[in-house]
């Protein structure tokens, strides 16, 4: 299935990449998706947001989906065909 | 003394006399700077009643330790005095050069008391303060009436505070800009200036108070602008200004949309990214700051050669809580209260209550002189011309959202505001935390000390036992809120920006250095707390009692979208909490005698508790 993953603002720009279509089997959990984002993304993120050794980001990233945050119940559940996962540096101001 | 001149600027502008005024250590140890030594000084002046405009309200420009040493992100002044939209204590706060040059001018602050004949501006050079004419500058914009006097003066050595036409009309929320579009913007200290006749403070010098240990101050300022560039905020903060919280706040529902009822606005056409992909944007900093966050925007018209930018708090007025998409509207609404020296927050909130009070047909088409439809960004503009011209209904939107309640008949806790100051862009319903410090905050609702959505977010304060929590728990979330908003109000005593990312022993560190006093973190979270209470104290001496402390209904009714549906604080679990870590009465909501002695301000303590 198709899941389309999205990096806000800063986080774009350590990356170096605004958005991406990433391909996933059928019944993966974000923590599937970490795993794949882990592969082909991690070279670029700075220690500060990614967590090598356990493969995920860090507490300063928040992941949203439909303009919510991810609770820890829908981490666990399995994401669907079209999702789209937005990440975002949780720095505050303004 | 080290890290201070030891002596304010005494005005008397009736009289067009000037006089040193000489302070004590003792005294500068116990005020140590900034808002809270201004607090300091009015307190002795303020009497119940007292009319904020009247020619003895006192009015107090002031800097810190900090201010004009090389630490980085200290660039800063506080103005203060009795506020003309709430007639409690006010006080703002701005960057830019002008408080490096105010302290460069070798007084620590000024104190103006009285109300010229004629307009006038005050120059204090190296020590040598003059009061000038102002005739020629009186209706000018903040812009060129800056330009006039730097032309005089000369440009590369003086910077200057002044009032635009809002200042100069009294307009309740009129704010004092310097160093071109920063903003000491909100409590309408810019009509207590009008009031005075005061167009401008000009200030230049080189005049700089000795520090304790001048080897240990500059080792500090290296480590400090080292902690600071390594910041991963500081980054975002360079990057995309303020702006860049818009559209996290907004997925958090910590962006207010639709005068507070919603918090649901797709944000892509008015974030940080939009701002930076639509306009040609540089950055403005500072002196001292190596981030930059201020923007300025180029190109923007073809008389618009260059202005400021927005910031995160007068796109959300002008956006979200208008529903208006249109940043073209938005920059140019920010255009113009930067040029007559305007709050845009109590403005995009007036006008968004307009806006909302149109829709429930309380507020017609015939009594408006236009239809005030939601996300117009033309309508923006237009009732913002009439504030700033005092046309139409624009005199009452002049007067802040309680007055318009007032006027209207509506329930009061229809106008968002706190002690009558508009409620800034962070929603009390996403960050508990954010509630409980609106309705406790010095001046009434406040970003700059009630932004405790720092700490949930992961800002935390080890050395306080200020941790992150559940943001939308209420339960134990008053008094690390209430540490954390005396910390912050000590932000403003030494001038430091809210944005450096420095550590509590850092800023301990750099205080002793500087005055040689020792500081350990207990030590500045007391002074913090003696600074909150100083202000209380003149708040009360004015009638403030325990509800003023209070969110309005309009913050508080659930949300039935977004991230924080159904979600509401629980404020008087959190008040109470919050009076017990403060020792504030709850009957009359002033602080305890015993915790005002606790604090050192015995003479507050004798005054609200005579012995009989």
């Amino acid at each position: 299935m198709k899941i389309t993953i999205v990096f806000n603002g800063i986080l774009a720009d350590f990356i170096g990449t605004e958005r991406a279509e990433l391909d996933l089997p059928a019944g993966a959990t974000y923590a599937d998706l970490l795993s794949e984002i882990g592969q082909t993304f991690s070279r670029n993120m700075p220690d500060e947001i990614w967590n090598k050794e356990q493969n995920t980001f860090k507490a300063s990233v928040l992941a949203t989906r439909d303009e919510r945050h991810l609770t820890s119940m829908e981490m666990k559940a399995p994401l669907k065909e079209g999702d789209e996962i937005k990440f975002f540096l949780t720095l505050a101001g303004g | 003394m080290y890290g201070y001149h030891g002596r304010f600027l005494k005005v008397d502008l009736g009289a067009r006399k000037t006089e040193d005024l000489s302070l004590s250590e003792d005294f500068f140890k116990r005020y140590i700077g900034g808002a809270t030594l201004a607090a300091g000084l009015i307190y002795d002046h303020v009497e119940k009643g007292m009319d904020p405009l009247a020619p003895e309200t006192p009015l107090v420009f002031s800097t810190g330790p900090f201010t004009g040493t090389s630490i980085p992100m200290v660039s800063r002044y506080a103005v203060c005095g009795i506020s003309p939209l709430t007639g409690y204590w006010g006080e703002a706060t701005s960057g830019g050069v002008f408080p490096f040059r105010l302290k460069g001018s070798g007084y620590d602050g000024i104190f103006i008391t009285g109300r010229a004949d004629n307009p006038v501006y005050l120059y204090i050079d190296n020590g040598s303060p003059k009061i000038e004419d102002a005739s020629h500058l009186w209706g000018k914009d903040i812009y060129e009436t800056q330009k006039l006097i730097k032309d005089r003066l000369g440009e590369s050595s003086v910077s200057v505070a002044c009032i635009g036409s809002a200042g100069e009309k009294q307009i309740r929320y009129a704010g004092i800009m310097n160093d071109e579009g920063r903003a000491a913007g909100r409590c309408g200290l810019g009509a207590l200036m009008g009031s005075k006749n005061l167009k401008a403070v000009v200030a230049a010098g080189k005049m700089r108070p000795d520090p304790a240990d001048r080897d240990k101050v500059s080792e500090l300022s290296k480590e400090a602008l080292a902690t600071i560039k390594g910041n991963f905020t500081s980054v975002a903060f360079r990057e995309y200004g303020t702006l860049f919280y818009m559209d996290m706040g907004m997925t958090l529902g910590d962006v207010p949309a639709k005068y507070y009822t919603k918090s649901v606005f797709s944000v892509e056409k008015v974030s940080g990214q939009a701002l930076r992909q639509a306009y040609a944007v540089e950055n403005y900093a500072c002196r001292g700051c190596p981030i930059g966050c201020g923007r300025v925007v180029k190109n923007f018209g073809p008389d618009l050669q260059s202005i400021d930018g927005p910031e995160y708090e007068t796109v959300s007025a002008f956006g979200p809580l208008c529903m208006n998409h249109d940043l073209n509207s938005i920059i140019m609404a920010n255009h113009l209260c930067n040029l007559h020296g305007l709050d845009t927050i109590s403005a995009g909130v007036s006008i968004a209550y307009a806006m909302y009070l149109y829709e429930q047909g309380v507020l017609t088409k015939e009594k408006a002189g236009l239809e005030l439809r939601w996300g117009d960004g033309q309508v923006v503009l237009k009732l913002l011309e009439m504030i700033i011209n005092q046309e139409g209904i624009g005199e009452l939107l002049s007067k802040g959202t309680l007055a318009m309640a007032r006027e209207f008949g509506r329930d009061e806790g229809e106008a968002a505001q706190v002690k009558g100051l508009e409620v800034p862009m962070h929603d009390g319903r996403a960050f508990h935390g954010v509630a409980i410090s609106y309705a406790t905050g010095p001046r009434g609702a406040c970003h700059l000390k009630g932004d405790y959505y720092s700490v949930d977010l992961g800002g935390f304060v080890a050395e306080l036992n200020i941790l992150p929590g559940d943001r939308l728990d209420s339960a134990g979330k008053a008094e690390p809120a209430a540490k954390y908003q005396s910390l912050k109000d000590l932000f403003d005593a030494l001038t430091l920006c809210k944005f450096a990312s420095l550590t509590v022993t850092q800023i301990c560190q750099i205080l002793t250095a500087l005055t040689g006093w020792e500081y350990s973190p207990e030590d500045l979270l007391a002074a913090g707390d003696r600074s909150i209470n100083i202000k209380r104290a003149i708040s009360n001496k004015l009638g403030l009692a325990r509800d003023g402390d209070r969110l309005p209904k309009i913050c508080l009714e659930a949300l039935s979208d977004g991230n924080v549906a159904g979600q509401t604080p629980n404020m008087d679990l959190m008040l109470k909490e919050y009076y017990g870590y403060r020792g504030w009465d709850w009957e009359t909501g002033k602080p305890s005698r015993d915790k005002l002695i606790e604090l050192g301000l015995d003479q507050v303590a004798r005054d609200m508790y005579p012995e009989k």
